[in-house]
């Protein structure tokens, strides 16, 4: 193929996947996807390799080829068209219960050539909570229904609605979601047999073979050697005896233009919700290695290749049955994206800022026939001044000493962000002629969503609309982002009033370990729930950073969410609180 | 004499009544002395009895950061909506892609007292006393909560400013509809345009008997008008051509069409249904959402300026970079090295080796050719690239609707449209390109057709009980007549004879007439209303004429129907339109001469590119209708 012919081929297999993701947002019924955007669309090859992908949330960047995977691997030869296969199983490709799998193989004349894949977030598949992620859950059967790759049809949609607190709502996602990959098939089977014949099976190795070539190039750009970071997630429950920190440790290694992330050391998967499988930790560094390298690389299976990524079977990053892994997704994602990021700080200062938030604060909310999920913004890290152009990546020079900090509350000294670099630097290189630090730094943003989630908010006229509840309060956390010379941003600070008994689940993270900062900077605040019985801020008391409760009528529920890291010296020409 | 004025980031375009145009240079620090030097240059002595104007003011004042101090007044508790906005950041990957600023900082947002229930009723009374707001306050936005349903605390807060001489816009007045983020950026921006966009159109007033301006729904209002709802004129200019550009399809045989409309730096395509452009609620302008009646005008960021090269994989990207006005393509020889699809197309023959750019002289053909094999690009290949983004947005706008392009004409114009219209064409299997006559100053024609016009829309706040919609959407009808009727600038000029009668206009209810509109055509008025509708739980509305014909609508755009699920109302809208004494129809006809491909025809205001397989006839209409060779010539 030529390089027109190829950008002409990605050009049209993007517009498919973003179409697809079109129909689904439009014709879902749960906020989740249509308001939030909780959803993505991608297309493969017939043999199961990413071709192009629309993901709204970055978590389902490198985790929906496991889907696949599993869905032809349960389909055999049974695949023919319109033979959809639907799955949520954490265990055999999915991430957790919510997310709901489709994948249909796409026929041209009797041939399997490619397959159209979706991917949306139900927001309640039963289990002990409203919401299908109960923050006491221990083991996966208590997060509710977890379907197999089996062949989708209306007596499956049956189940899924049966097992679900908002049947009504399943039965039109799902809809949806058949919808999204019928037509992903037509449009796949327009263009890889046009009339003219012009794009061939063969043509679409072409583009996976291109996604490998790009991040090749990217990571060839970088200096060889090993880099270490490790942070940590503060519990994995409410009971005491889960408010424990497990760590999470990182040795990432650069050998010519292959990469890999060795997760060895990390904490073992415990009776919580708070494990990820293997796919969750893929996507993280899927998404930390985009950002910092290019934005700009495609999202496909080639650009995966050069990418090795360990992750000990057993530990909260590859978590195995029957763990809960309801908060995997939104938690455990945020945290290995953290530890990602920390270590690539040392390989290219100049392209990663401090910690943002790392959490995604879910709350959970269920009353008489009704269920409301939600994620709370807080602060993104202060950052280095920008890059500009992204295909100029600077990397990093040596001895540069990126100081991380922490302060950790509880004294578990071995769960400190740790960092340190061995190995030869053979490709030095630095493109950049500004020294980066000695300028102020771009200040986080306040109140924005951060790393692996981009969910939009429920507008507050929507959710008193829609739910019998009331927004008393929805500002900005004032003084909550780490001081540097280019300060972390703040968090937001949401009082909810309930107007009827409710059942609440809380899942947060960075309630006890603070956002780093970086480069001298300080870190974030760290997040706080509270729970005012009445509205009575007498009476007002602290909440663990996960928990499930019942509510009374006129409750108020509290969140301040964490504020980011700064980046560079406070105290400096260019020092700001 | 009527003129239409639009102006542009390089030129403001004029074009009279009798067909005659002009093109001068835009003088971006008081636009409006290229208004009258155009408008001079056509009518020599003569003041023009009317001036319609597309005006680029608001939208450069938004882009440019160059409003008012606004001080925003929202309920106790709400200070950071602006800035904390729907929670979400531009960019899953980049880092450093950061929301725009919100255009009111941290000091100037100020807190009231009192509350309202999401059914309008009062939760707390609002504060007895007017806020006391930052001495350096230009304008005042006031947004409270639920006011789209109950606007009395708005008012009173209001009220109470307006009495101290502030300059308010509240927020139930600029966009009464839900989701609180939008209607306070909506109202905010109105607050921060006003005072620099009412010292621009007031300065214009004597320019002409009478002056109008027009809005993003493309239609006109009175000067006065446009300054009050500023926010309504951010896409001014884009509106009038595509506006144009649908009278010119259908006239020439194609109801149903899609612009294209390719200019230096974006790419602007519209779906246009029966002779009519899809309307929008919503259009995000320089990051912020406006709410505000709009085109469904889908924007891509590429266009002749945009710069081609191999990226690390050996793909060929054409943009995101764009080498813009200046130092522009390698061949206006200002300096650009990096070639762009302006040297593509150039090359490629098909901009003529001889042609010239006001301004700039003849185009460097030897410089384009020089930066594209610097880059290692062919030219065919650049301009197949490019052509393949353009497919990808007129797809969005047709397939990804539920609307097949083959039955659809692709109406092209801008200064790079009809180079490249044909290939799209071709890919989407669409039927006819049509080249509106006048095509590179289509948007002042549309302003010269356009409509007077005035949009309202109102929350419903039944939900899914429709008991009393037909009289609430004749009732909203009824005022946007009337509204439409209010004393305009000058009570002079000729259109105003019309609207007096208007009081007598018989409004239908709505689907009485069928179609997607309802028409009461006494005394040229034409109104339309239309309900913003959903499945009760979904929270995407599709805009359909009456509630029974939403499940059919449902089905093209999402594929399937839930009968049974309880159909919800969330808004009305109501437009009433007097239509111009004037259609480009009207307009005298250019001289054409047909081509067969390949062929360039090069016109005063555009160059048309025909390729091998294509033939280009010039219709009664004046418009250009470009057909394969092996297809009828003509639909009719």
């Amino acid at each position: 193929m030529t390089p027109a012919e190829l950008a002409v081929l990605i050009a049209r297999l993007t517009g498919v996947a973003h179409e697809m993701g079109e129909v689904l947002r439009r014709a879902a019924f749960s906020p989740n996807i249509k308001e939030r955007a909780d959803c993505s669309a991608a297309v493969f090859s017939a043999e199961g390799t990413m071709l192009v992908q629309a993901e709204h949330i970055p978590v389902h960047l490198g985790s929906m080829p496991a889907s696949v995977a599993a869905a032809i691997e349960a389909l055999g030869t049974d695949a023919e068209p319109g033979a959809h296969v639907i799955l949520n199983d954490p265990f055999a490709g999915g991430t957790h219960l919510n997310d709901v799998t489709l994948v249909t193989p796409v026929f041209v004349a009797g041939k399997l050539v490619a397959w159209a894949a979706n991917r949306a977030h139900h927001a309640d598949l039963g289990g002990s909570a409203p919401g299908s992620m109960p923050a006491d859950a221990t083991e996966i059967q208590q997060e509710g229904l977890r379907v197999p790759p089996v062949r989708f049809g209306p007596a499956v949609a049956e189940m899924f609605a049966a097992s679900s607190r908002t049947p009504l709502e399943r039965a039109g996602d799902l809809a949806a979601q058949v919808g999204a990959n019928d037509l992903g098939a037509r449009r796949i089977a327009e263009l890889v047999d046009p009339v003219d014949g012009s794009t061939s099976v063969a043509d679409l190795a072409e583009v996976v073979a291109y996604g490998e070539r790009r991040m090749r190039a990217a990571l060839g750009a970088l200096p060889d050697g090993s880099w270490t970071f490790q942070d940590r997630l503060d519990s994995f429950g409410p009971a005491p005896d889960q408010q424990v920190p497990t760590a999470i440790r990182l040795r990432v290694t650069v050998e010519g233009d292959a990469i890999t992330f060795d997760f060895t050391g990390t904490g073992l998967q415990r009776r919580g919700n708070v494990n990820a499988v293997e796919a969750v930790t893929v996507s993280a560094v899927a998404w930390a290695l985009r950002s910092v390298l290019d934005p700009t690389i495609p999202a496909n299976g080639g650009a995966m290749r050069p990418v090795t990524v360990v992750a000990p079977p057993g530990s909260v990053v590859a978590a195995e049955f029957p763990a809960a892994v309801g908060a995997g997704n939104v938690e455990v994602s945020q945290r290995v994206a953290d530890v990602c990021l920390g270590a690539l700080a040392q390989v290219l200062p100049a392209r990663v800022g401090a910690a943002s938030q790392g959490t995604m604060n879910n709350l959970l909310i269920g009353g008489d026939g009704w269920v409301s999920y939600e994620t709370i913004a807080g602060g993104q890290g202060g950052r280095p001044p920008s890059p500009g152009s992204s295909s100029d990546p600077a990397p990093g020079q040596p001895g540069i000493h990126t100081a991380m900090t922490n302060t950790v509350k509880e004294g578990h000294q071995w769960a400190e962000p740790r960092h340190g670099q061995s190995g030869v630097h053979t490709a030095m290189t630095n493109t950049s002629q500004v020294d980066y630090r000695s300028a102020a730094g771009v200040p986080g943003q306040s109140g924005i969503h951060t790393c692996m989630t981009n969910t939009k908010n429920t507008p507050t006229e929507a959710l008193e609309r829609s739910f019998p509840m009331r927004v008393l309060r929805y500002r900005l956390r004032r003084g909550s982002g780490g001081a540097g010379s280019a300060p972390g941003g703040e968090g937001i600070e949401r009082d909810l009033q309930v107007l009827e008994d409710v059942t609440v689940s809380l899942i947060t993270e960075r309630r006890v370990s603070q956002p780093w900062g970086l480069a001298g900077g300080e870190p974030g605040a760290v997040g706080e729930n509270w729970l005012l019985p009445g509205g009575d801020e007498a009476r007002a008391e602290r909440l663990p950073d996960k928990c499930t409760l019942r509510l009374k009528a006129g409750d108020v529920l509290r969140m301040l969410t964490p504020g980011g890291g700064g980046w560079g010296d406070p105290t400096g020409e260019h020092g700001a609180h | 004499m009527r003129v239409g004025v639009d102006t542009g980031g390089t030129f403001t375009d004029v074009v009279a009544a009798d067909g005659r145009i002009t093109k001068v240079p835009s003088t971006p620090r008081d636009p409006g002395a290229a208004v009258r030097s155009g408008v001079s240059d056509l009518l020599t002595s003569a003041v023009p009895e009317l001036l319609a104007h597309g005006t680029t003011v608001a939208t450069n004042a938004l882009l440019e950061r160059k409003g008012a101090v606004v001080t925003l007044v929202t309920n106790r508790g709400f200070a950071d909506v602006i800035e904390i906005a729907r929670q979400d950041r531009p960019s899953l990957y980049d880092p450093w892609a950061d929301r725009p600023r919100p255009l009111v900082d941290r000091g100037h947002r100020v807190e009231v007292g009192g509350r309202l229930g999401p059914d309008g009723s009062e939760v707390e009374p609002v504060d007895g006393d007017p806020p006391i707001l930052p001495a350096d306050t230009e304008a005042v936005a006031v947004c409270l909560l639920h006011s789209d349903l109950d606007p009395t605390h708005e008012r009173v807060v209001a009220e109470r400013l307006v009495d101290l001489g502030f300059d308010v816009s509240a927020s139930h007045e600029v966009s009464p509809q839900f989701r609180e983020y939008e209607r306070t950026v909506t109202t905010v921006a109105n607050a921060y345009l006003r005072p620099v966009c009412r010292s621009y159109l007031r300065g214009l007033r004597g320019a002409a008997d009478e002056v109008m301006v027009m809005t993003s729904a493309a239609g006109l209002v009175p000067i006065d008008e446009g300054a009050d709802i500023p926010v309504s004129l951010l896409l001014s200019g884009p509106a009038g051509g595509v506006l144009a550009a649908a009278e010119a399809a259908r006239a020439a045989g194609w109801p149903d069409a899609v612009t294209f409309d390719m200019g230096g730096t974006s790419t602007d395509v519209c779906l246009v249904l029966g002779g009519v452009p899809e309307p929008a609620g919503e259009r995000s302008v320089a990051g912020f959402p406006i709410r505000m009646p709009s085109l469904d005008i889908h924007t891509i960021g590429a266009g002749g300026g945009s710069i081609a090269g191999l990226d690390p994989g050996g793909a060929l990207a054409v943009g995101p970079r764009s080498a813009g006005a200046v130092p522009g393509p390698a061949c206006y020889g200002l300096g650009g090295v990096d070639p762009t699809v302006t040297d593509a197309d150039l090359v490629a023959g098909r901009i003529p080796a001889d042609a010239e750019l006001p301004g700039l002289g003849r185009l460097d053909r030897g410089a384009a050719r020089d930066a594209l094999d610097a880059a290692g690009v062919a030219a065919e290949d650049v301009i197949s690239v490019v052509d393949a983004a353009m497919e990808q947005a007129v797809r969005a706008v047709s397939v990804a609707r539920g609307v097949d392009p083959s039955r659809l004409a692709l109406v092209a114009f801008g200064g790079a449209g009809p180079l490249h219209a044909c290939a799209i064409a071709d890919a989407l299997g669409m039927a006819a390109v049509v080249v509106p006559a006048r095509a590179g100053v289509l948007s002042a024609v549309g302003c010269l057709t356009a409509p007077r016009q005035h949009d309202l829309v109102r929350t419903w706040p039944g939900g899914t009980d429709h008991t009393g919609l037909e009289e609430a959407a004749a009732s909203l009808a009824a005022e946007v007549v009337a509204l439409l009727g209010r004393p305009a600038s000058r009570a002079a000029g000729p259109g105003r004879r019309v609207l007096a009668e208007a009081d007598e206009v018989g409004v239908g209810k709505p689907g009485a007439g069928g179609g997607d509109s309802v028409e009461g055509t006494g005394g040229g008025v034409e109104v339309t209303t239309s309900l913003e509708c959903r499945y009760q739980g979904q929270s995407h509305e599709i805009r359909v004429s009456d509630v029974d014909s939403f499940p059919a609508a449902h089905e093209q755009r999402n594929g399937y129907v839930r009968p049974g699920t309880p159909i919800e109302v969330v808004a009305i809208r109501a437009t009433a339109r007097l239509r111009a004494p004037l259609a480009p129809a009207d307009l005298p006809v250019p001289d054409r001469s047909a081509a067969v491909g390949p062929a360039v025809i090069v016109e005063p205001d555009c160059t048309v590119w025909v390729p091998d397989g294509w033939r280009a006839d010039p219709q009664p209409s004046g418009a250009l209708v470009l057909t394969r060779t092996d297809a009828p010539r003509s639909r009719s």
